[in-house]
């Protein structure tokens, strides 16, 4: 430890000319410590070569942007329809309400209606599951995290315990991280009515972490969690970025999720533009989903998100619904005006785009939770 | 003669990292790149992806001193793309060993490609080197290394006693680092 920071300070330039001199002395008699020094200078060379091309990637990005943004307005004529177009956080707002007051057939009001009263087409599942309300016996005996294991030992000592005990149910579903100061996206279906969420996940230990809603959007069925335990400090930087146009339709998207207590991957493609009866919040997706992949990633074949894992019908074979990742940003902005926080950002840098899928994988999951929200029954 | 020299003069300003001369650069030079990948088997993603892997490569090359461009700036854009691709399509095993062209191309010696695997590779593995690192490491790495916050920030940000411990936890990381990466770089060597 004590060489490293010789080697460090040595490769620097911050020795003084006789300690210097000294240390050179050393490597001449010492070949490991030489080879030591060899190999740091290398790997500081490539640290810093490797922030350049981040840097430089932003640059370059911001200038794509402008080229094809203008590009595209020369040649795009303006025949789509206002309410379908809109990328403006304003108008979209405006125009949502708009479509809520004076088109009644919108999926998303049906969808509410159907909920509320009773619904007589249940075509359509939203993707949370349901766990026997003893679940929770068996991870426990596991657990290495203490400070989970005392939280929900005081949800069940509670004193209304026996109160709750019939009422509560679970239920399971995924998250994941938007910000790595502790902010994750679910969808807000999966939460309502919750008295407790933790996230959940097997990293080198099980890590178990209570979270609380920040942010609900009814409408667009999203829900943005905060982490509430104060140790924790961060999710690590995040290595996926947020798609900034919509995906095409074909394209090859893939989810991580927990449908049940591992993790599972599933791929398939974008069939079509929009969700359930024409919803345009949401694509169409392809990709075989079950209960518990409620709030799930989409991301395209590069690891870009490009949307939620929302709900599927069950009647089809193989339809699924995901929210479209232009909602997701606005979500991310509202929380840090209302809460009155940094402002959330998915990063624009894809750090995984030429890894391969399993690499990909191994990467993104550190960022994606199992969900469990402890609810009361109504 | 006149474009000659305005070739001359915007290497100049690349090497200086004058973001007009980029911005310059990636304008004149975009469009042919992207015509060549979407006619083969491409997409607008990759396109943007090859292309500025290719300005990547020449903004590194220009920091060499000893390094000179024998051709024209879109000619050596187009022909490090050309080959990025080429090996994109053999990793997808599409069409391998060939593409249609829409712009002259030098070809590199072994020697030059060598050096260009090389680069991506190392640039490979400190990426993935971050993601096995794990926390609290890849956070104090990257605040130190990249962002180059002090160790009194990095110990305050994180929650330390002290900057010592902090840096005590910073060496344990490095070494961590040093280890994954080279267990990283030299396999794909």
């Amino acid at each position: 430890m004590d060489d490293l920071e010789y080697i460090e300070r040595f490769l620097e330039g911050e020795m003084e000319a006789s300690e210097k001199l000294a240390f050179e002395e050393r490597l001449k008699l010492d070949s490991a410590l030489a080879q030591e020094v060899q190999e740091y200078k290398s790997l500081f060379e490539s640290l810093n070569q490797f922030q350049e091309r981040k840097t430089l990637l932003s640059e370059l990005n911001q200038i794509h942007e402008q080229l094809e943004g203008e590009r595209q307005k020369q040649i795009r004529p303006k025949t789509k329809s206002k309410v379908f177009k809109l990328s403006n956080r304003r108008t979209l707002a405006l125009a949502a309400s708009v479509a809520l007051i004076a088109v009644v057939s919108t999926v998303l009001v049906m969808r509410e209606l159907q909920k509320a009263s009773g619904g007589s087409d249940t075509s359509y599942q939203a993707l949370e599951r349901q766990l026997e309300e003893r679940d929770e016996s068996p991870t426990i005996a596991m657990e290495e995290n203490t400070q989970a294991d005392e939280m929900i030992m005081d949800f069940e000592s509670d004193e209304k315990q026996e109160n709750k005990k019939s009422t509560l149910t679970t239920t399971a579903a995924t998250a994941f991280v938007v910000s790595a100061n502790g902010y994750l996206i679910t969808s807000y279906h999966v939460v309502k009515n919750a008295e407790k969420i933790i996230i959940e996940a097997q990293r080198d230990s099980l890590v178990r972490l209570p979270v609380k809603t920040v942010y609900k959007d009814i409408k667009k069925d999203i829900a943005i969690l905060q982490v509430s335990d104060t140790n924790f400090v961060s999710f690590g930087q995040l290595n996926y970025a947020l798609r900034s146009n919509e995906a095409e339709l074909g394209e090859e998207v893939f989810t991580l999720a927990y449908p049940r207590q591992d993790i599972v991957y599933a791929e398939g493609a974008i069939s079509a533009l929009t969700g359930y009866r024409e919803d345009t919040l949401t694509y169409q997706i392809s990709v075989p989903v079950n209960p518990g992949n409620s709030g799930g990633p989409l991301l395209d074949q590069f690891g870009n998100l490009v949307g939620i894992v929302q709900g599927k019908n069950n009647r089809l074979e193989g339809t699924a619904f995901a929210l479209k990742s232009e909602y997701i940003q606005a979500a991310l902005d509202s929380v840090s005006t209302q809460n009155n926080v940094l402002p959330l950002v998915i990063p624009q840098y894809n750090g995984i785009r030429w890894y391969s899928r399993p690499e990909q994988i191994k990467a993104l999951k550190e960022f994606v939770f199992l969900l469990r929200v402890y609810h009361s029954k109504e | 003669m006149s474009q000659l020299i305005s070739e001359l003069e915007l290497l100049q300003q690349l090497r200086q990292k004058n973001s007009q001369a980029l911005q310059k650069v990636y304008q004149a030079n975009f469009g042919v790149v992207k015509q060549m990948i979407l006619n083969n088997n491409g997409s607008e993603q990759e396109a943007k992806d090859v292309f500025q892997e290719a300005i990547l490569v020449l903004y590194e090359k220009l920091q060499e001193s000893s390094f000179e461009l024998t051709c024209q700036i879109r000619t050596f854009l187009y022909s490090v793309a050309r080959r990025q691709w080429l090996k994109k399509l053999s990793e997808k095993r599409k069409v391998a060993g060939k593409v249609e062209d829409f712009a002259e191309f030098i070809s590199f010696d072994a020697q030059e490609l060598e050096e260009m695997d090389v680069q991506e590779e190392k640039m490979k593995a400190v990426q993935l080197a971050f993601t096995e690192l794990g926390e609290p490491c890849t956070t104090i790495i990257q605040d130190y290394y990249l962002y180059k916050l002090s160790m009194q920030e990095i110990s305050e940000k994180m929650g330390y006693t002290n900057a010592q411990n902090a840096k005590n936890q910073k060496y344990k990381c490095l070494q961590r680092l040093k280890k994954i990466f080279f267990k990283n770089y030299r396999v794909e060597e």
